[in-house]
């Protein structure tokens, strides 16, 4: 093998490295081992069901996530669809009809500055009612 | 069906005799791997039942087909590892530790040497930045192939590569500082 000088070919990492391929897993390590799988195996079991997970493949999670979408969509579109539709009929209904849908605040506005016209025109056709006051 | 798929299916339901042929096939490995990092058999021995415990959890959501099942329960061991490294900051633990649990199947004297070579190159790895050392561990010791090592690491295979490549530069320092025989 072409080896620049500066590394070590990989057989002689191979030789080098095979003392630590022989360590062995003392008896010790395997007790502690299984003690950790029961351990995890006794965790597992006593978890409530509420808080267990379960694996779900990405397509189907997409696929439900998008039904769900779909569904609370689909209730809330008749409703907003709906207030269109009445709106729609607006321009052919009576003037009647639309003043009857006006706030009554609108009303009474108008109403409050017609009077006030009527005062002021009223002031207006009354010159002389200074000059009396004078007089007098 | 091959018993690959048995014990991957076994896995998944949680069957307990299947976790029981997980331990009896990776303990050593996963020994290996994290005494190879640290040099720490007490460490070792926690972050091993620390493994094997997360795998119960994270076993039954793996994706895949049998032969992901040594990268998976690999890129497990490097999560323990990394949250290990993000608690300590690389203190150092005693090399002779190491020499406890070297293969005693050998004379005395080629023991010792054994032991001494190994506890070398434990602290020669150790002195590599840790994402280096981890797949040089992985590469070398547990001999996986290099895209394992790239499933594992969650790297590309070319970033492995050059890591190995930095890494054997840097051990060839280490080990041979005057760029002399090995």
């Amino acid at each position: 093998m072409n080896e620049p000088k500066d590394t070590l070919p990989e057989e002689v990492i191979d030789e080098l490295l095979a003392p630590l391929r022989g360590i062995d897993c003392p008896d010790e390590v395997r007790r502690a081992n299984h003690r950790a799988i029961e351990l995890a195996f006794a965790r597992r079991l006593r978890t409530p069901w509420w808080r267990r997970t379960v694996s779900v493949p990405l397509p189907l999670a997409i696929a439900a996530s998008v039904m769900v979408m779909a569904t609370i969509l689909a209730l809330l579109w008749p409703a907003e669809n709906g207030s269109k539709v009445v709106d729609a009929h607006g321009p052919q209904r009576s003037a009647t009809a639309v003043n009857q849908e006006r706030p009554v605040w609108s009303v009474s506005r108008s109403y409050i500055l017609s009077i006030e016209s009527l005062s002021r025109m009223e002031n207006s056709f009354r010159p002389d009612s200074k000059d009396k006051r004078n007089d007098s | 069906v091959s018993d690959e798929d048995e014990l991957l299916s076994g896995l998944r339901r949680g069957e307990s005799q299947a976790y029981e042929e997980l331990v009896r096939r990776f303990e050593s490995p996963l020994y290996r791997y994290f005494m190879a990092s640290h040099g720490d058999p007490q460490l070792a021995l926690e972050q091993s039942a620390d493994c094997f415990g997360n795998l119960v959890e994270s076993l039954p959501k793996m994706t895949g087909g049998p032969n992901q099942l040594q990268p998976f329960v690999f890129a497990v061991a490097r999560n323990v590892l990394r949250r290990q490294w993000r608690r300590r900051t690389r203190e150092c633990s005693p090399l002779s530790s190491a020499e406890a649990i070297i293969d005693d199947r050998r004379s005395p004297e080629m023991e010792v040497e054994v032991q001494e070579q190994s506890s070398q190159l434990i602290a020669a790895i150790r002195r590599l930045d840790p994402q280096t050392c981890d797949v040089f561990i992985l590469r070398f010791i547990e001999q996986l192939s290099i895209a394992e090592v790239a499933i594992i690491v969650g790297e590309p295979v070319g970033t492995v590569k050059s890591r190995l490549h930095r890494g054997r530069q840097r051990l060839a320092e280490i080990l041979c500082p005057e760029n002399g025989p090995i």
